[in-house]
């Protein structure tokens, strides 16, 4: 699948000695790489690394302290922003979502097609769009009338993939891909990076970031590592595996051994009368599930299949003051306990961007931070106190929660629902466009909850993370497809089974 | 990248004021209120007296749509300046002008806020209507209601309640303290309770908050109930204060309870409100009239100056070239 040859043909951009400052902090410092025509290369690096800075210096969002970028035999000062990307011929994906959730999708299409105008625009926009969309993933289901609003945030990743390819006024020749993947499920990533590939064989370049280290290993040819700002290596990825990118990245080979003894961890076996008690009936196979405390379990299957609808559902039957199940379209739920909720979804679903961190913690938990309505200082700051040093974040809990790394941002979500000490702690894709150290926390945290008694359901895309799991639901249409023991979970499994497995595979689980 | 701050100290008290979203209110405010004294010649203090004492009026209202624009989801109550009326009519009514009523009248005048604030928060949050046509249809209802009733209703408020709103104690309006005292209440309620804390939440994500176990409706009906009641109490004051309810008594603090919320630092957008900075917006809106009139300008040019103010207020708070610390 790697590109090979790419040091053979023509250099399309060159980076020179850039240097960016953020008041005391070097960001970027003295970076160089170079990138030839057809080519596909990655940046790989923590949260923090100076791997968007970098990024932005040279699209020209950012005006840079020093260096040069030539792009296509023109050279320009990386010190001068530039006002449009797109004229020079550059494409961006950003990390964060950006698109307005008010729009439809036709007409989401026509903001990044300049070329559709006239009566018929919205049409114009979205058979461009559709065609793109289509050759890039298959299958996707997106209809031109829906709102941005009501996709899911991998539909709407495949929209803002898909309209950084479309034709524009200056054709593209280089496409920068911020976490382009961190929500699509493994078959949408591997038809993306297809479709890359052969926009590649035309001569159109792009640079990867994403914290999916074996996605670069399989499909970029080269890859930049970064560490405090300074391209510290350069690697060719047929040669790398995830560990030497790992080490080349500087995580600690604490790190590596940790992760290596996690899924030999065993957990002590919790009594099966414990107090949380968690049904999850299938309607169409009758089958019934019954989760205990003490268990994590995670909800696979491609992104899209109900997942999202089951932990929504735990949620709002917790909660309920009406007894009886809650319903998604194929599950009756019931739950015997309280819940806390993690989202993945950070900006929309998760952070509340006006406050600082210490607020963002105390939110889920103000009832028993108040008497008799009044919040207590001195028991917020007591309970943030406590959980600061778990979680390892830089910075005080003073700090606005914006000026936090999106890694960073997720431990004090994580830090919100555990502080609140439920039966069940629910989790909607909760490692999305974090690094790996970062996850490495979040699992070490999950295993000491769940080693205390609390239940843990943790739906997440990447297939990988689910053999931290006791038992694991696949989804496929809203159906549980198979029940997989922890050790059984391998992606392979996984995979097969939603796609493949048949409902009748339910029999036997549980 | 990693902005790597370590950790704050409390902020100097010096840093706090001027980030404060409400400083070009209060500044715009004190320049006023110099230039009012100096044309009117009133004596510095007495100028300040009389116009907080006015001002309060839209301090009361100014703080309810303050929560209900603060909880978000483009909250606004457009139905304050007839929940106004139709309290100080049947506030009026029930007090007929005896002191052995003011009570049961005052009851009454904020059982009316209640009731509308009700309705409003069925509408929006159950039937689903953007606040700002919800709250509207609400209005408009109420109006009708004025109209019936006023033309046989002859009742006046108390001369107990008068003398609160118009009387002096020393050298302070009494109303004025009440005011100030109004706005500590609700700045804690906002600042330092749960429910304020869920306010705020709610109006910076609902879908966040939600998560985290909160419910938005149940916070923003709240808001709306808050908004009304507090809307019904003014008006009933107000009416103390002409002698009587009128039907235009309520109407120029339809857009000018949103104004003061604005002006004030508080996000249009919801999540983030500050309370005392409806005092900064009410005095500078109501000092500004107060210098108009006794500069003697036309009705015209007192409307362009108003304007005008509010663009500068707005502008000075939201440029970000202003509000580097």
């Amino acid at each position: 699948m790697t590109t090979g040859g790419g040091d053979m043909s023509e250099t399309l951009l060159s980076v020179e000695g850039v240097t960016k400052r953020f008041g005391s902090t070097l960001a970027v410092d003295d970076a160089a790489f170079r990138l030839a025509r057809g080519e596909l290369i990655g940046i790989a690096g923590h949260n923090g690394a100076g791997k968007s800075t970098v990024l932005n210096v040279v699209t020209g969002r950012l005006a840079g302290d020093a260096g040069t970028v030539t792009l296509d035999g023109t050279t320009r000062d990386a010190t001068v922003p530039v006002a449009s990307a797109d004229a020079l011929g550059i494409r961006i994906v950003f990390q964060e979502l950006s698109l307005c959730p008010a729009l439809r999708v036709d007409e989401t299409a026509a903001v990044f097609d300049r070329s559709a105008r006239g009566t018929s625009w919205r049409t114009a926009a979205w058979n461009h769009l559709q065609t793109v969309l289509d050759e890039m993933f298959p299958g996707h289901g997106i209809r031109r009338q829906q709102q941005i609003r009501d996709l899911s945030i991998a539909r709407r990743q495949m929209i803002e993939c898909a309209a950084a390819m479309l034709p524009g006024e200056v054709p593209a020749k280089l496409v920068i891909l911020d976490e382009p993947t961190s929500s699509l499920d493994a078959s949408s990533t591997e038809s993306f990076y297809a479709y890359l590939h052969r926009r590649a064989a035309e001569g159109l370049s792009a640079i990867v970031t994403t914290h999916r280290l074996h996605e670069m290993i399989d499909n970029l040819s080269r890859l930049y590592i970064m560490r405090d700002g300074r391209i510290v290596s350069e690697e060719v990825a047929a040669t790398s595996t995830k560990e030497s990118l790992v080490a080349a990245m500087g995580i600690g080979g604490h790190e590596a051994a940790r992760e290596r003894t996690v899924s030999d961890v065993e957990r002590p076996p919790v009594p099966g009368d414990a107090p949380v008690r968690v049904h999850i009936g299938d309607r169409a196979t009758g089958a019934e599930i019954e989760l205990r405390a003490g268990e994590i379990i995670g909800l696979g299957g491609l992104e899209g299949h109900g997942q999202v609808a089951v932990l929504e559902a735990l949620a709002k039957a917790a909660r309920s003051r009406l007894p009886g199940p809650k319903r998604t379209l194929r599950q009756d739920v019931t739950v015997d306990g309280t819940v806390a909720y993690v989202s993945g979804d950070r900006g929309d679903r998760g952070i509340f961007r006006y406050w600082d961190v210490g607020q963002n913690v105390t939110i889920a938990n103000l009832k028993r931070l108040s008497t008799a309505g009044f919040l207590s200082r001195g028991a917020e700051r007591r309970l943030v106190d406590g959980w600061w040093p778990k979680l390892g974040i830089k910075g005080g809990p003073e700090d606005p929660i914006v000026s936090l790394s999106g890694g960073t941002q997720q431990k004090a979500l994580m830090a919100r629902a555990m502080a609140e000490d439920s039966d069940l702690l629910l989790l909607e894709d909760p490692t999305r466009g974090v690094d790996q150290s970062t996850k490495e926390d979040v699992y070490a945290l999950l295993r000491r909850q769940a080693a205390e008694g609390q239940c843990v359901v943790w739906y997440s895309t990447e297939n990988e993370e689910l053999r931290h799991c006791d038992r694991v639901l696949v989804f496929r249409s809203n159906e549980i497809v198979a029940v997989l023991a922890g050790s059984e979970a391998t992606e392979d499994a996984i995979l097969s089974s939603s796609f493949a497995g048949a409902p009748s595979s339910l029999s036997g689980a549980s | 990248m990693t902005a790597t701050l370590a950790a704050p100290s409390r902020e100097p008290v010096l840093t706090k004021i001027t980030r404060s979203p409400a400083l070009p209110a209060f500044v715009g405010a004190l320049v006023i209120w110099l230039a009012t004294w100096l044309v009117s010649g009133n004596g510095l203090w007495g100028t300040l007296a009389i116009g907080a004492s006015v001002a309060t009026y839209l301090v009361m209202v100014g703080i309810g749509q303050l929560f209900v624009i603060t909880s978000g989801n483009g909250g606004i109550d457009l139905s304050v300046p007839f929940v106004m009326t139709i309290s100080a009519y049947l506030g009026s009514q029930v007090m007929n002008g005896d002191d052995g009523n003011l009570v049961l009248g005052l009851i009454v005048a904020i059982a009316v806020g209640i009731g509308a604030g009700l309705v409003n928060a069925l509408l929006v949050e159950v039937v689903g209507m953007p606040p700002l046509v919800g709250t509207l249809a609400v209005g408009f209802t109420i109006q009708t209601a004025i109209l019936v009733f006023s033309s046989n209703s002859t009742g006046v408020p108390s001369p107990g309640l008068s003398s609160f709103v118009d009387g002096n104690w020393g050298p302070f309006p009494i109303f004025a303290i009440f005011g100030v005292l109004l706005t500590i209440v609700f700045a804690v309620l906002l600042k330092r309770t749960s429910y304020g804390r869920r306010t705020e939440a709610v109006g910076q994500s609902a879908t966040a908050a939600r998560l985290a176990g909160i419910d938005p409706r149940l916070v923003r009906a709240a808001a709306f109930v808050l908004s009304a009641a507090l809307a019904g109490l003014a008006g009933i004051l107000l009416a103390a204060h002409a002698g009587g309810p009128s039907l235009e008594l309520g109407t120029p603090f339809q857009l000018e309870s949103i104004a003061v919320v604005v002006l004030g630092g508080s996000l249009i957008a919801g999540g983030r409100g500050v309370v005392p900075g409806v005092w900064a917006g009410a005095m500078l809106l109501t000092l500004l009239v107060t210098l108009v009139n006794v500069a003697h300008v036309s009705s015209a040019v007192q409307n362009i100056v108003e304007g005008l103010l509010i663009v500068v207020v707005l502008a000075v708070a939201r440029n970000p070239v202003f509000r580097k610390s």
